[in-house]
């Protein structure tokens, strides 16, 4: 079974994420394969994305930590930088990944990131719901909606949290 | 060929200018391989256009330069030439830094190995230069590549505790275990040339992995893997305007350009003949941006040309093609360029950040590198016309390789047998396979004036029809020498085989003279005609632009 020889590392990174989460942010392993962490958000607070409760998919692949975790938004989201399969456009999900990186590292620089608000550094998941930046777009149509009417975009973001992501 | 069209023609290719500065370092010496190189080079690659001296006389009514000067244009290198000029180089550098040879090579690389122009920088501003790399300024003990821990620590990678001794770290703060910096360094030389631009794990760090560290901290195999990357960037991004790879199929050398020369094609020790410009196959008389398209439209079935220009662009500061395998228009070429650009525009994404998103300069920028105007041209273009120079370039390029499986028979002990027919030595016969050699540059020539002429604006009908005649008269000739070759030479075999014995000595022999001079003269008249044709193809025409 994959659990039976799981690194040190991924086994203390747990234990910490489930000892002392951080706020706004849980992180727990299935039960089946301790490698694939449930994840849930708050979305952050003065977003467009507050009030919504997000689910996603974190699997630490066999090379992890040598190679960047797998992140994934399951809950419906309008962000120009998640596309429609939830995949995030995010550099240190990609080449910029660093094995001195860790599953929370990721959770609260990549989301914070990608959920506040247009040029807001990249530094995690839910700094990344803080701050869409639609320079660095992932999905094109709501990457050019939040230049032509930033406005309008946010109300659709607001609404599509409603609609999906209101903690049903 | 005429060089002195070759030369008005490519002049303008760009940065010959600092064709003199490179080579007045005397760097060459150092890397020239051994002549014995040089002339097999040439011999060998006799099949693929470099013709030896004798030749060479024979056109030199038209051509300017002597033969000799030609041969000197360029030099082979091994790996390990390569090797030994850039250790050469990096040692020099260590020494006259002060720094240890990893620090130098980064510096050098930084530099594109350009040792001159690191002393300048070095000497100017010290700091920006160890900046570029990441190297903060030189503590009390220099420079150190890796540094061992020195009291017990927790490793931030795997979050093991280890012992004094048992961690090491980039000459930084920041100590890992030898597992995790083996698993580091297998990671990322798995991911190909991006291993020279390793840095520190920890995310705030920038001390830069060098040679000395990996050579400490990898497993045998990554750090084998390592100096192959090492010396592939010496060529690849260091001087590549003077040296290249050859792109033949599992050739390894590397071919340097002479001081002076305006190198354009180049037939490779292993018989590849290529263009040292773009790479690509020799494609004389069309340019490099024409062999270039008519290749992406060749590599059809039609919807794939179709697929690739639609998918693909050209990184507008490396101009390797580019496939976007996602949605964001954010790219970030792969290392080593690692230019950031956006996918749209094509413009620099230093001008994206921020809130200057604009692009609406797409309909400017657009044409250069998209292609966006050959597409159109090439729809207007019927399938008919297209089809039309599509097969002729394809047969002339099976004939060639044909004619190339021939010649290699022939060297291959065809020759041999040939001259006991004939009761010669083999080096009597030595006109076979120069006319041969001859075929096999004609048709590749021929082959590219199709690709030339497909891109010509068919409504000028005047200059259309002076190429269509070049090439008419170009073909002909090389059809008859093609045939006399192939036909007549074993025609003869027979011929002398069953009246060799009935008549006396001397049959033979005639019969043999007889066919020199025809498949000589031939030859000659070929090659007069292909040297008219690329030079009139090459005179001041210019070909599409896209």
């Amino acid at each position: 079974m994959a659990n039976s020889n799981l690194p040190r590392r991924i086994i203390k990174e747990t234990q910490r994420l489930l000892s002392e989460p951080a706020p706004g942010i849980s992180a727990s392993p299935s039960e089946e394969n301790m490698r694939y962490f449930n994840v849930m958000i708050l979305g952050p607070a003065q977003s467009p994305y507050e009030g919504g409760v997000f689910k996603l998919e974190l699997f630490l692949p066999e090379e992890y930590p040598m190679a960047a975790p797998k992140v994934r938004f399951l809950t419906k989201i309008y962000h120009p930088n998640i596309d429609k399969l939830g995949r995030i456009c995010l550099d240190i999900l990609k080449d910029k990944w660093s094995p001195a990186l860790q599953i929370r590292t990721v959770l609260l620089s990549v989301l914070p990131y990608c959920l506040l608000s247009p040029d807001y550094l990249i530094f995690s998941i839910q700094a990344l719901l803080s701050a869409p930046n639609p320079d660095d777009p992932l999905s094109d149509n709501v990457a050019k909606h939040w230049k032509a009417n930033e406005a309008e975009a946010v109300e659709t973001a607001k609404e599509w949290t409603r609609l999906y992501a209101s903690g049903a | 060929m005429a060089r002195k069209g070759k030369e008005d023609y490519y002049s303008d290719a760009g940065g010959d200018d600092d064709y003199e500065d490179y080579y007045s370092k005397g760097e060459d010496d150092v890397c020239q391989s051994d002549t014995d190189d040089e002339n097999s080079g040439s011999d060998d690659g006799g099949g693929g256009g470099v013709s030896d001296g004798d030749d060479q006389q024979a056109m030199e009514t038209t051509d300017d330069i002597e033969p000799k000067d030609r041969e000197k244009e360029y030099d082979f290198e091994t790996e390990d030439d390569v090797r030994r000029c850039q250790d050469e180089v990096t040692a020099k550098t260590s020494e006259l830094l002060s720094v240890p040879p990893g620090f130098a090579a980064a510096f050098l690389r930084h530099c594109r190995w350009d040792a001159e122009r690191l002393e300048n920088e070095w000497f100017s501003d010290e700091r920006r230069v160890r900046g570029a790399v990441g190297l903060a300024a030189a503590g009390r003990d220099g420079d150190v590549p890796t540094a061992l821990n020195d009291r017990p620590l927790i490793c931030a990678i795997c979050f093991g505790g280890y012992a004094p001794g048992e961690m090491r770290s980039a000459g930084c703060a920041h100590y890992y275990c030898h597992e995790c910096w083996r698993g580091y360094i297998h990671a990322a030389v798995g991911d190909g040339s991006r291993c020279l631009l390793l840095r520190c794990p920890d995310p705030r760090c920038t001390a830069p992995l060098v040679r000395e560290l990996v050579d400490e901290a990898a497993a045998d195999e990554d750090r084998a893997r390592y100096a192959t990357f090492v010396v592939r960037s010496y060529v690849e991004e260091g001087t590549s305007k003077y040296v290249r790879w050859c792109p033949g199929p599992g050739c390894t050398l590397a071919v340097r350009s002479r001081p002076g020369s305006r190198l354009y094609e180049v037939p490779c020790a292993c018989k590849h003949v290529f263009c040292f410009r773009c790479g690509e196959e020799a494609h004389r008389p069309a340019s490099c941006d024409t062999a270039g398209a008519w290749v992406v439209k060749n590599r059809s079935d039609g919807e794939t040309s179709e697929w690739v220009l639609t998918n693909t662009k050209h990184c507008p500061e490396c101009r390797r093609a580019i496939e976007k395998n996602q949605g964001c228009n954010h790219m970030t070429c792969s290392a080593p360029c690692g230019h950031q650009f956006c996918w749209l525009c094509l413009g620099s994404w230093k001008e994206h950040s921020g809130g200057n998103y604009h692009c609406n300069r797409y309909a400017a920028d657009k044409s250069e590198f998209t292609g966006e105007k050959t597409r159109r041209e090439q729809a207007k273009a019927s399938p008919e016309r297209y089809l039309h120079f599509y097969e002729r370039w394809a047969t002339h390029g099976q004939s060639m390789t044909k004619a190339r499986q021939d010649l290699d028979a022939l060297e291959g002990g065809g020759l041999d047998a040939l001259a006991d027919t004939f009761g010669v030595p083999p080096t009597e016969l030595e006109f076979v396979t120069e006319a041969y050699a001859q075929i096999i540059e004609a048709r590749r020539v021929l082959r590219w004036t199709y690709a030339y002429v497909y891109y010509q604006d068919p409504e000028r009908h005047g200059r259309l029809e002076f190429y269509v005649f070049l090439q008419a008269m170009a073909e002909g000739a090389m059809e008859q020498l093609h045939k006399c070759a192939e036909g007549e030479k074993d025609a003869l075999k027979v011929d002398v085989g069953d009246y060799g014995a009935v008549f006396p000595a001397g049959y033979a022999a005639g019969k043999l003279a007889e066919f020199r001079e025809r498949l000589s003269h031939l030859s000659r008249v070929t090659r007069s005609h292909f040297t008219k044709l690329v030079e009139g193809f090459e005179s001041g025409m210019a070909e599409i632009v896209l």
